[in-house]
């Protein structure tokens, strides 16, 4: 069989393993963020029939600055060709662009590899190429990137990125032989732009492309031009690399409220982020090196934080530990050039998620892009020794590799493919993390309330009530302040354990934990629960008690219109008139212009005071400070819907 | 691909832009009648039952000079065979823009095919596709009457078109003798669409003079067709001159009963082009939209002090294309300058219309967009490897401005939602205050529908008249079911007694809103008994236009008060004796008070009238029916 026949028979079973592997997974639940993003977003789920549909649902995310519009198109033609948010076709999306990433891999890999002429001969370089593109693909840890579907943002933005890599290598391989004329060198800057735009446009963080350019030159091409290696060219190179870290320190010295504002919201400091993902950088990396899935999850938040560089110890040694590495690198760089690409576009490419910005601490899907040379460095390890070796055949370490990886990803998969077991897999692998034993007490809740039509019996859905509860209970033993964990165990002694409810007074913890606590997005949330436990009488607390409660939010939060919404909800489930909720949800709007929400409340209160005028003045206020038109679908669907167009025309 | 399948791929994607801008526009069929539309497209009566009146339709328009028949014929043809009712008149006008899409994505083609752009056909269909989907030219688009804009542009692309083919012949050594019959048709058709079309003329003169540049096929100057344009061109220019000059008074004087002075408009108009300018390449969409009207005009250079600026920049402009004409390729950024300005030289300087509309950008953008695209050529003369992603990043603008359009439709597709739109991007717009007081009358609002009437009054820069605001009060009372006091009615014409109102169509609302018998709340013969005793009493002081009189006529005619309705008429005939309608009204009246004598001489007066061609064809049908009694 001719090399290039197998190589393509390899390529083939390579993608028909992660296509099978995959498969079960197709069937996982849309969770966590999928939820405001997709299934709960009114305007990405269109029919595609009018054009205009498309543009809504393209700004439709409230995710990051620039609202993503190019997966969010993505998602809104998911909805249009099938009609709803089917977990499996938006899964099966995100698997082909996994496959499609892949082989841009293979194709850089390849670029790269024959540029430095790693590797005896081509079919060398083709295999090591291919095995990088298949670990990458078989990999474990980027279940959590292909199988959350909100993350095909991510998997987009690397798809563009590497895109530009690819392009950038094959435009710069020709440059670095036979150089290159201006108009050549300008369409590529146009290509590369546009290519920037769509990254970051996918997301944010595609904007990295430019510097992770940078790392290629410095790291591959090293100013070689017209087949001489040119001085200023080198030199451009490193100060390119070093420019946006000294613009960022530039940042941090002058306007350090820029970055240090977002903190307030969180319960680190921008020290304490900026130790620890010190550590979290070296444990993504021995999660990719050294693939241990019990270790692996979707939620992390049970990884200790670094109070300062002592505590723990390992910060330390981990902060001391990155100069090393590069330098090491840096000095081996000439005789293992793969080593400095692999770990400096680590590092650029974790470093808009994993550095100074208050985003929250651990992801894995951050490695999604940041780990494509690590692959490459793992496959150059399997196959380059091997290959010149009269002992050792290459397929044994290459197969071995990815058997293991695809029976890791197969076992990692399964857990993903139904919603309880990934929830019972994340709260068994995780007992310290709360989010994971939220989300099994919770999975565990919704058991009980479908017991019925799970074909459980009685014993069954009262064991699984319990267990909920004994979840909850655990997050709470972990942190007394944890909202959700009170909230939910304050709504299950309520509704289920009224004997629970006598021995304990969860309200008062409650209000121990509200004035305590730095609310972040997830305790909102809880406080939405609880708002609906009160309004619905579920949970028993007086109206001054609750009310009070607001008003000391709202005294820790002066500015801000989430605690008026709440108080809005409760008073507006306790049935209050619109006399009364008016001016709270006035305030609300003039708080925050732009909050959707204000506007729609309004216009329903002023329906049902009955003043049409002041429906239509709302309606105009929402339109003006909708300066892009997100809502606009939603505002005109409000006089599709009349009451606010009872007249006809003039 | 070679050969004649070369320009398939452009053609199919031709296909896919204009499908694809009639998908974006598809939804603003729904949405409501504005401004000139009740005026000249909605007033049209049921033809297929009586079409016999097509005829008065097509030649009864008096929105211009020649009557724009041919744009008449288009409503004429659509209500007699298609009447799809508004939509349908809508979506007509967006077929008809997709149609000017082709026509300007033909002439762009021919244009840079000329100069030998490399991939000059999709450089044409980028920039059609940025002129399709520009939302500056939704308020043509999707605004009925503007269909005269829209046939009219049609028609002049037509023409120019026909003009380089039948150039382009002239340079092969042939005279094509049928394509300049082609282009004199359509200019013609183009000039009696809209009369704005005779800018064709100074367009196409320099065109040949700064993109043909007056070659033949070897690149030797046509020497007779340098010295005829050049002589136009200065012919024209001096002529124009002159004119403005020696007329300069009368010109400014027909703007007397504007706001502002010829000088004051002038000095406007240098700030709203550059805004126009500024809408077409980098829209802002929150401030489009019909109402204009609050307009800051410029009193002095200084006042406000972006007049100057502009003034300045205009004349920076000016120097700019004369240094440009020194070099070839700078003439033909000169001639997307000054196709622009040329294009604008009939609504955006001297005649006495209002400041500000974009529809009049319809046809003058055609020529800014030539500046993007010789730019394109220049860049990819020097740099042939960057047509591809430039290209694309043309094809990204203009899905930007897609999205533009695409929630501008979207605005435009609902009444209440213009109304709001146009309030918000224009809070001190007189009409745009005006249309929100009618939808909260209309819904019922009347405290709201008198705020905002209240507002409109007071940010009116024409100056609206008290008793206009008043009038258009008792009419939203009246929209609005609810009472009105006789105090109220009693205000009226104590403010400027001498002329008292002067908007024929508030009064004329009111009227048909009585007349129809919606306001139940409303004391009518109260209200004509003040609107006598200010007009028809003894010694009444007040005058008003003919219109107003004939507005109160129809009032006192459904009271059957025809001695008042009789008076007021008399005193519209005092303005205009010879003005058919007014005369059968007159007859109308006359024989319902038995005055057989009156009647006579009516009809006598009449059937002169018929003799000399002067009736229409409603007219002498009505009469026919005073003759037979």
């Amino acid at each position: 069989m001719r090399h290039s026949t197998s190589l393509a028979l390899f390529a083939a079973l390579i993608a028909l393993a992660a296509l099978l592997v995959y498969l079960p997974g197709l069937s996982g639940p849309l969770f966590f963020d999928d939820k405001p993003a997709l299934t709960a977003n009114e305007l990405v789920k269109i029919d595609g029939s009018a054009f205009d549909e498309w543009r809504a649902a393209a700004f439709s995310s409230h995710s990051g600055v620039l609202r993503r519009p190019i997966a969010m198109l993505s998602f809104a033609a998911n909805h249009a060709l099938v009609g709803d948010f089917s977990p499996a076709a938006v899964k099966a999306v995100n698997l082909a662009i996994h496959l499609a990433i892949a082989g841009l891999l293979y194709g850089l890999s390849l670029a790269l590899l024959s540029f430095l002429r790693l590797g005896r001969e081509p079919s060398v370089r083709q295999l090591t190429a291919l095995v990088a593109a298949g670990i990458w693909l078989l990999h474990p840890l980027h279940v959590s990137t292909v199988l959350y579907s909100v993350q095909r943002m991510a998997q987009l933005s690397t798809f563009f990125v590497l895109a530009g890599l690819l392009l950038f290598t094959l435009y710069r391989r020709r440059w670095a032989e036979v150089g290159a004329t201006t108009g050549e060198v300008l369409a590529a800057a146009l290509w590369l732009l546009l290519l920037t735009a769509l990254a970051a446009l996918s997301k944010e963080n595609g904007v990295l492309l430019p510097w992770l350019i940078v790392v290629l030159e410095v790291c591959v091409f090293r100013g070689v031009w017209a087949g001489t290696s040119v001085r200023w060219l080198r030199a451009g190179g490193w100060l390119a690399l070093a420019t946006p870290v000294v613009l960022i320190l530039l940042l941090l010295g002058l306007a350090p409220e820029f970055i240090t504002g977002g903190y307030a919201w969180r319960e680190f400091t921008l020290e304490q982020r900026v130790l620890t993902q010190a550590r979290l950088l070296w444990s993504y990396l021995g999660w990719f090196w050294l693939p241990n899935i019990n270790a692996m999850a979707f939620q992390h938040d049970d990884i200790p934080l670094s109070m300062g560089l002592l505590a723990p110890v390992s910060t330390l040694v981990c902060v001391v530990a990155w100069p090393l590495a590069l330098l090491a690198a840096f000095v081996l760089r000439l005789r293992y050039p793969l080593l400095l690409l692999a770990l400096l576009f680590y590092l650029v490419a974790h470093s808009m998620e994993s550095t100074v910005y208050p985003l929250e601490m651990v992801y894995e899907h951050r490695n999604y892009l940041a780990t494509v040379f690590m692959s490459l460095v793992i496959a150059a390890l399997l196959v380059i020794p091997a290959s010149s070796s009269r002992r050792v055949k290459v397929a044994y370490p290459v197969l071995a590799v990815l058997a293991v990886l695809c029976l890791l990803l197969l076992v990692r998969v399964q857990s993903w493919s139904d919603e309880f077991r990934l929830a019972y897999t994340e709260a068994s692998n995780h007992p310290d993390s709360p989010r994971s034993n939220f989300f099994y007490a919770n999975a565990l809740l919704q058991r009980y309330e479908d017991g019925a039509a799970q074909g459980l019996n009685e014993e069954e859905t009262r064991g699984a009530l319990l267990l909920s509860r004994h979840y909850f209970e655990r997050m709470y033993q972990n942190d007394n302040n944890n909202l959700g964990a009170l909230v939910m165990l304050y709504y299950l002694d309520s509704l289920f354990f009224p004997v629970l409810r006598e021995q304990v007074n969860w309200w008062q913890k409650l209000e121990v934990a509200l004035a305590n606590r730095t609310l972040q997005a997830s305790d909102w949330n809880a406080l939405n629960t609880l708002v609906e436990c009160l309004a619905s009488g579920i949970c028993e607390a007086s109206r001054g008690q609750v009310l009070a409660q607001f008003d000391a939010l709202a005294g820790r939060y002066p500015q801000s219109a989430r605690v008026l919404r709440l108080r809005y909800l409760y008073l507006s489930g306790q049935g209050a008139e619109p006399a009364e909720l008016l001016p709270l949800l006035q305030r609300a709007q003039e708080l925050a212009p732009r909050a959707d929400w204000a506007y729609a409340y309004l216009v329903n209160e002023y329906d049902r005071a009955g003043d049409v005028a002041q429906m239509y003045e709302v309606t105009r206020l929402w339109l003006l400070n909708d300066r892009q038109r997100y809502q606009l679908p939603r505002i005109k669907s409000l006089f599709r819907t009349a009451p606010i167009d009872q007249g006809g025309s003039p | 691909m070679t050969g004649r399948y070369r320009a398939a791929p452009a053609l199919l994607a031709l296909l896919l832009v204009l499908l694809f801008t009639g998908w974006v526009y598809w939804p603003g069929q729904t949405g409501p009648a504005l401004l000139d539309d009740q005026s000249s497209v909605m007033v049209i009566a049921d033809l297929q039952a009586q079409p016999e009146l097509a005829w008065d339709y097509i030649t009864g328009d008096k929105s211009g000079p020649l009557g724009r028949p041919v744009s008449m014929v288009s409503f004429v043809l659509e209500k007699l065979y298609l009447d799809g009712g508004l939509a349908g008149s809508k979506r007509i006008n967006i077929a008809l823009h997709l149609l000017n899409g082709a026509l300007v994505v033909w002439l762009y083609w021919l244009l840079f095919g000329h100069i030998s752009v490399p991939a000059y056909r999709w450089l044409a269909l980028a920039l059609g596709a940025v002129w399709l989907l520009s939302p500056l030219l939704v308020s043509t688009v999707l605004y009925v009457v503007q269909r005269m804009a829209i046939l009219s542009t049609g028609f002049m692309l037509l023409a120019t078109i026909s003009y380089i083919y039948w150039r382009s012949a002239l340079a092969r050594g042939q005279f094509a003798g049928w394509l300049l019959l082609c282009l004199l048709l359509n200019f013609a058709l183009a000039l009696f669409a809209k009369e704005n079309a005779i800018v064709l003329v100074p367009v196409l003169l320099l065109m040949e003079a700064l993109w043909f540049q007056f070659r033949d096929q070897q690149g030797q100057t046509i020497a007779w067709l340098q010295r005829v344009t050049i002589g136009l061109i200065v012919l024209g220019g001096t002529g124009l001159l002159a004119v403005l000059v020696v007329e300069y008074d009368s010109l400014a004087g027909a703007l007397q009963h504007r706001y502002f002075t010829l000088d004051e408009r002038l000095l406007t108009e240098a700030r709203i082009v550059w805004d126009y300018v500024g809408q077409i390449y980098a829209p802002d969409v929150l401030t489009m939209g019909l109402y204009h009207d609050d307009y800051v005009v410029s009193v002095s250079l200084d006042q406000p002090p972006s007049t100057r600026y502009a003034v300045f920049a205009w004349l920076g402009v000016a120097v700019l294309s004369l240094v440009l004409l020194a070099w070839q390729w700078g003439r033909y950024l000169a001639l997307g300058i000054l196709w622009f300005l040329v294009g604008h030289s009939v609504e955006s300087t001297v005649l006495s219309l209002e400041l500000y509309f974009e529809h009049r950008n319809y046809y003058p953008a055609i020529g800014l967009l030539l500046l993007p695209g010789v730019v394109f050529a220049l860049l990819v003369r020097c740099w042939r490897q960057i047509t591809r992603p430039l290209l694309v990043y043309l094809g990204c603008y203009a899905l930007w401005l897609a999205s533009l359009t695409g929630s501008q439709v979207q605005i435009w597709s609902s009444q209440p939602l213009l109304i709001l739109s146009h309030l918000n991007g224009h809070p001190d717009s007189f009409r745009a205050n005006a249309d929100m007081a009618v939808q909260m009358a209309n819904v019922g609002e009347f405290a709201a529908a008198r705020h905002y009437s209240r507002q409109a009054f007071e940010v009116d820069v024409a100056g609206e008249r008290a008793g206009d605001f008043n009038v258009r009060d008792l009419a939203l009372a009246c929209i609005a079911h609810q009472e009105v006091s006789r105090a109220r009615i009693d205000e009226l014409g104590r403010v400027n007694p001498a002329r008292p109102f002067s908007s024929v169509a508030t009064l004329l609302t009111l009227v048909r809103l009585l007349q129809d018998g919606t306001c139940p709340g409303f004391d009518r013969v109260y209200f004509a008994d003040r609107m006598a005793d200010i007009f028809l009493a003894e010694g009444a002081v007040a005058t008003a236009s003919p219109k107003i009189y004939s507005s109160l006529a129809v009032l006192e005619n459904v009271l059957q008060r025809w001695d008042n309705a009789s008076a007021y008429i008399s005193k519209f005939l005092d303005q205009a004796p010879d003005n058919a309608n007014a005369l059968l009204m007159k007859l109308h009246f006359v024989s319902a008070l038995g005055k057989v004598d009156a009647a006579n001489a009516i009809k006598s007066r009449l059937l002169q009238l018929q003799g000399q061609g002067k009736l229409t064809v409603g007219e002498q049908q009505t009469l026919s029916l005073y003759l037979e009694n």
